[in-house]
């Protein structure tokens, strides 16, 4: 049996005053070993094939399609549904090899990009056939590309996007099916933010395409790294929590905010889904912890991290307890782990352009004058040079009476969202 | 923890503000006492340190110096910018007041009548509306021995901080303006009490306070 997931946590805060509640950050990282080995794939391509995709857009789908089944080994596993007004499964789940590659080479070819697009049927099709193979000993990856909202069959913009959110967020939970979607084309003929929740509920990525020359090259790069997966099925627990936990963030390598928090009395437990080899991934948690009962200096126990996951079918696990120290030191108290705040920097950044864009989408320039003047404020602070442009660029369009583009705010997304390696 | 941005009161040890991602460094140390706060010489409310005027009555602090070179709001011109700096109080850092300044693109998407309207947000009845119909109305509260019921009738949401005329909200094209009509306890937008009969543009999305009832003005769905 190999090392196992290594933990190691941190607090913004390593001491806590005598009095009153108070607020602790709490760093988990967790970081693979290198000698894993990789596991066999159980991949999914769903493919939008709307009319909206005619032309250029769909002879690069294919392409992309065609190079990443190309890649396969033989021990994986493919299938490719698309969907425009209906859904169809040109590929049924198959091992790779000649004759999957032909097969799906012959089916991409008589393609054609008609109708409305119908994504939920979609989705249901191919985490049917994913979710036939779908467990410990394969990596279950669904690669979404779409360039336009999602429609009900009669080809009305489908609003209520709860539903594909929940369905994603389910095969996450119950079979460990992670999502990647991907965005092609003008980000103002789609929305990135629903794309974007549907790959955090799908432990994936969302990956935004403007160039269509691009998106062999970015299938690419989400393949080689969905390849890299050694672990599956990771949970992460805290447990004999000393307070209330008020949030819970990944924060690298990409930031996510999780909404709805599984709390089972004094517990917390998150499926991450799958780990990347070299691929570290760490999580802030903000506890508040209630008064002391005794207003007496010493150490307390914070919570207890435990992460478990599947090792060639073997369960394993790793427990690390958090204790701070309670004091009235003035200097203690003012003591603050850059390492933390820096990352929850980088977190509050991410939520401010959440804030940006709800207020792009409501219109309201006031507001989004004063986000984006304290988003930049973080970015710079965080010598994110590309992110301060793109906001640069922002305000000045708001000062000549103009309107943020969604492509804009697709690029201050794509320079948020990453995190930069920890030090 | 109060913010020093947005006034939300945090929990000890933030390291940003829950409401508004503000940095709350300046605030710490965790283990400082708050901030020493003042209380009001003129009306006794109690104010956190940051305010340099009462926010219930818009009163400076005994000792405070006065605002340097303080204009004259009556000979001020009525463009909505310069009303912030015409208040004669504290003056917004450049971020905000490009937020406060009205710009070319807002006098398109400005509120309009009949489609925005005020939710009470801090008082009696959190979550009472008042749709905002009228090119000109009055808000304040009943006063029964007059038979006077003002258009936005703030009685019994405020124990007793609302003058019966208290402001003057005012459509103009696709400005909303508040005017605050002298009364002792003040108008505030944005937590910032404004000049007395001056009026004072409104943003989809401001907070404005009449007394102690804090009302955010949002688009009428």
């Amino acid at each position: 049996m190999a090392d196992g997931l290594r933990l190691r946590t941190a607090l913004d805060k390593a001491y806590r005053p005598l009095q009153g509640e108070f607020l602790t950050t709490v760093l988990v990282e967790l970081t693979p070993p290198r000698a894993l080995t990789r596991l066999p794939l159980n991949l999914g391509l769903l493919l939008d094939t709307s009319e909206s995709m005619n032309g250029e857009k769909l002879r690069r789908a294919r392409e992309a399609a065609t190079a990443l089944i190309a890649a396969l080994s033989p021990q994986d596993l493919v299938t490719l549904v698309v969907f425009n007004s209906e859904a169809r499964t040109l590929l049924h789940s198959a091992p790779a090899g000649a004759a999957t590659e032909q097969q799906a080479a012959e089916a991409l070819r008589h393609l054609a990009a008609e109708g409305v697009t119908s994504l939920l049927p979609g989705i249901e099709s191919i985490f049917y056939e994913v979710s036939r193979h779908a467990g410990p000993d394969r990596t279950s990856f669904v690669l979404l590309l779409s360039d336009g909202y999602p429609t009900t069959v009669n080809g009305y913009v489908d609003e209520d996007r709860d539903p594909y959110v929940r369905r994603v967020d389910r095969e996450m939970h119950e079979r460990g099916i992670s999502l990647t979607c991907i965005g092609l084309g003008d980000a103002a003929n789609y929305d990135q933010g629903f794309l974007r929740r549907l790959a955090d509920s799908g432990n994936g990525q969302f990956l935004y395409c403007p160039e269509l020359t691009d998106l062999t090259a970015q299938f690419g790069a989400e393949f080689a790294r969905i390849q890299r997966t050694v672990l599956n099925e990771v949970t992460l627990t805290a447990r004999h929590l000393g307070g209330e936990v008020r949030r819970l963030w990944r924060v690298y390598p990409e930031k996510k905010l999780f909404d709805d928090l599984d709390l089972r009395g004094d517990a917390l437990s998150v499926p991450l889904g799958t780990f990347q080899e070299g691929q570290p991934q760490a999580y802030l948690l903000d506890i508040v912890t209630p008064e002391p009962p005794a207003a007496q200096p010493g150490r307390a126990r914070l919570l207890e991290v435990e992460a478990t996951w599947l090792d060639e079918g073997r369960a394993r696990q790793a427990t690390v307890p958090v204790v701070y120290e309670l004091t009235d030191n003035e200097r203690a108290l003012a003591q603050r782990n850059p390492e933390v705040v820096r990352l929850a920097t980088e977190c509050i950044d991410a939520l401010l352009e959440e804030q940006l864009e709800s207020a792009v989408s409501g219109g309201d320039r006031a507001r989004q004058t004063a986000v984006l003047a304290r988003k930049k404020q973080l970015t710079k602070r965080l010598g994110k040079v590309e992110a301060t442009r793109v906001l640069e660029e922002m305000e000045a369009t708001l000062d000549q009476g103009g309107q943020i583009t969604q492509d804009a705010l697709a690029r201050s997304s794509q320079a948020t969202r990453p995190t930069e390696r920890l030090g | 923890m109060r913010c020093p941005e947005c006034g939300q009161t945090n929990v000890a040890g933030s390291l940003f503000c829950e409401r508004c991602g503000a940095d709350l460094s300046a605030v710490q140390p965790a283990a400082d006492p708050p901030p020493p706060g003042w209380s009001c010489p003129h009306c006794d409310h109690g104010n956190p340190a940051a305010n340099v005027v009462c926010e219930a009555c818009g009163q400076r602090p005994a000792g405070s110096p006065p605002p340097s070179s303080p204009p004259d709001p009556v000979a001020e011109p009525a463009g909505p910018a310069r009303l912030v700096e015409a208040a004669g109080v504290r003056l917004p850092d450049p971020a905000e007041a490009i937020a406060v300044a009205t710009t070319p693109g807002q006098l398109a998407t400005g509120p309009r009548k009949g489609k925005v309207k005020l939710i009470v947000e801090q008082g009696m009845v959190i979550g009472k509306q008042y749709l905002l119909t009228a090119d000109e109305m009055l808000v304040g509260r009943e006063d029964a021995s007059e038979q006077f019921v003002p258009d936005i009738d703030l009685t019994g949401l405020d124990e007793g901080y609302v003058h019966r005329r208290h402001a003057r909200l005012t459509f103009e094209g696709s400005f909303l303006f508040v005017t605050h009509l002298g009364g002792h306890n003040r108008t505030f937008v944005n937590n910032r009490p404004i000049a007395d009969h001056l009026a004072h543009p409104l943003n989809v999305g401001d907070a404005v306070r009449f007394g102690k009832v804090v009302l955010r003005l949002v688009e009428a769905t």
